[in-house]
């Protein structure tokens, strides 16, 4: 039978959920990889919109 | 949500800042395969010429606004998700993203495509696709799922606008053959998916899902499948009957469609009522895929080829 407090875990071995600043470095790398896609992303609608006003221009003429 | 913020609070509330991947897992990407090749094949079909870029980005706002009408799907159905072991582990309902940046997501994703679409091409076809998002949103996910066990004979138009979509993209109308398209979409969807629900029943039962084999019974859904899929078969060789399109169609459909209704009959007579022993259930179900990549290609080649 054991009594008192819980026994800490051995230094290392936490869980990850018990360390913040896991969390907060996977929320950082999370956000860095969002916004690298994000730049992706707008960077290739931004040409698909100038390729699409190029034809609507040559269209137009 | 803002990282900072985040600084000395739990963790659990870190998953809340979604991977990109979940934005992607949002819009269904396995659905769009099927999406974004109908509305191809619409283009591809219709007479006359579209500038390859404008063909692109006509291709590209399908695919954005059925994976927003997904997302916004998702968004809606989170709770519902959640019973379901098929779809426990979408992003929201396994808590890997709020549900506000879902909602945020499908209605900013919606909106870009069809304007997108009425700047690129026409406003035909951005208004066809407008109306195919907010079927498939309101009428069949808010409003006939949860209702009735025929949710998805009327729901599955929402899936069938894409072809039409593709042809007004080009011609700026909407004629006799992607109307045809349509129907053979429509008819195809009960099917398609009765066939699935029959061998995930417990699931649709679990969540509170009135799908036919849940309300109904097994016995009337596969009756239900027979008697769609000859309706089906009928509207595939439509468009041969009528003069919209040559031999190689009509070659192609007749022969595919004669497997498909084969298959149908497997699943009209089999007893079979364990979901883990459906086999003629899970063929149809994976042939029906196959079957409409196969009728929307043969239509393509028909106009090529005869062309």
């Amino acid at each position: 039978m054991t009594t008192g407090a819980p026994k800490a875990p051995p230094p290392g071995e936490n869980a990850p959920e018990d360390r913040p600043e896991d969390g907060i470095a996977q929320v950082r790398a999370r956000q860095q990889e969002r916004a690298k896609v994000m730049a992706l992303v707008l960077g290739a609608l931004v040409l698909l919109v100038y390729a699409i006003a190029l034809v609507k221009m040559e269209g137009a003429a | 949500m803002n990282s900072l913020s985040l600084a000395g609070s739990r963790p659990a509330e870190a998953v809340a800042i979604a991977h990109w991947r979940d934005f992607v897992a949002l819009t269904k990407p396995r659905v769009l395969t099927l999406v974004v090749f109908t509305g191809l094949c619409g283009l591809l079909a219709a007479p006359g010429h579209i500038h390859p870029v404008l063909g692109f980005a006509a291709i590209l706002c399908i695919a954005l606004g059925a994976g927003a009408a997904g997302a916004l799907n998702q968004w809606i159905e989170a709770d519902t998700d959640a019973l379901m072991k098929r779809t426990a582990n979408r992003p929201l309902p396994a808590g890997r993203m709020e549900r506000q940046a879902a909602l945020h997501f499908g209605v900013g994703l919606a909106s870009f495509s069809v304007l997108l679409m009425g700047l690129a091409t026409n406003w035909l076809a951005a208004a066809v696709l407008a109306v195919s998002i907010l079927f498939y949103v309101l009428v069949y996910t808010l409003w006939l799922k949860p209702r009735t066990a025929q949710n998805i004979v009327i729901g599955g138009a929402a899936g069938a606008f894409p072809p039409m979509i593709g042809w007004a993209a080009v011609t700026g109308d909407v004629s006799a053959l992607p109307v045809a398209l349509f129907g053979l979409i429509f008819f195809w969807t009960p099917p398609h998916f009765w066939a699935l629900a029959l061998f995930v029943r417990p699931d649709y039962a679990a969540a509170g899902i009135p799908m036919l084999p849940v309300v109904a019974g097994e016995r009337a859904t596969r009756n239900q499948i027979m008697g769609y899929t000859l309706i089906m078969a009928l509207s595939a060789l439509a468009p041969v009957a009528l003069g919209l399109t040559g031999a190689v169609y009509g070659a192609a459909a007749l022969a595919a469609t004669a497997v498909f209704a084969a298959l149908a009959f497997a699943v009209f007579r089999s007893e079979e009522t364990d979901p883990r022993a459906m086999k003629a259930e899970k063929r149809l179900f994976r042939y029906s895929i196959l079957y409409l990549f196969l009728m929307f290609a043969a239509v393509v080649a028909d106009r090529w080829i005869l062309a």
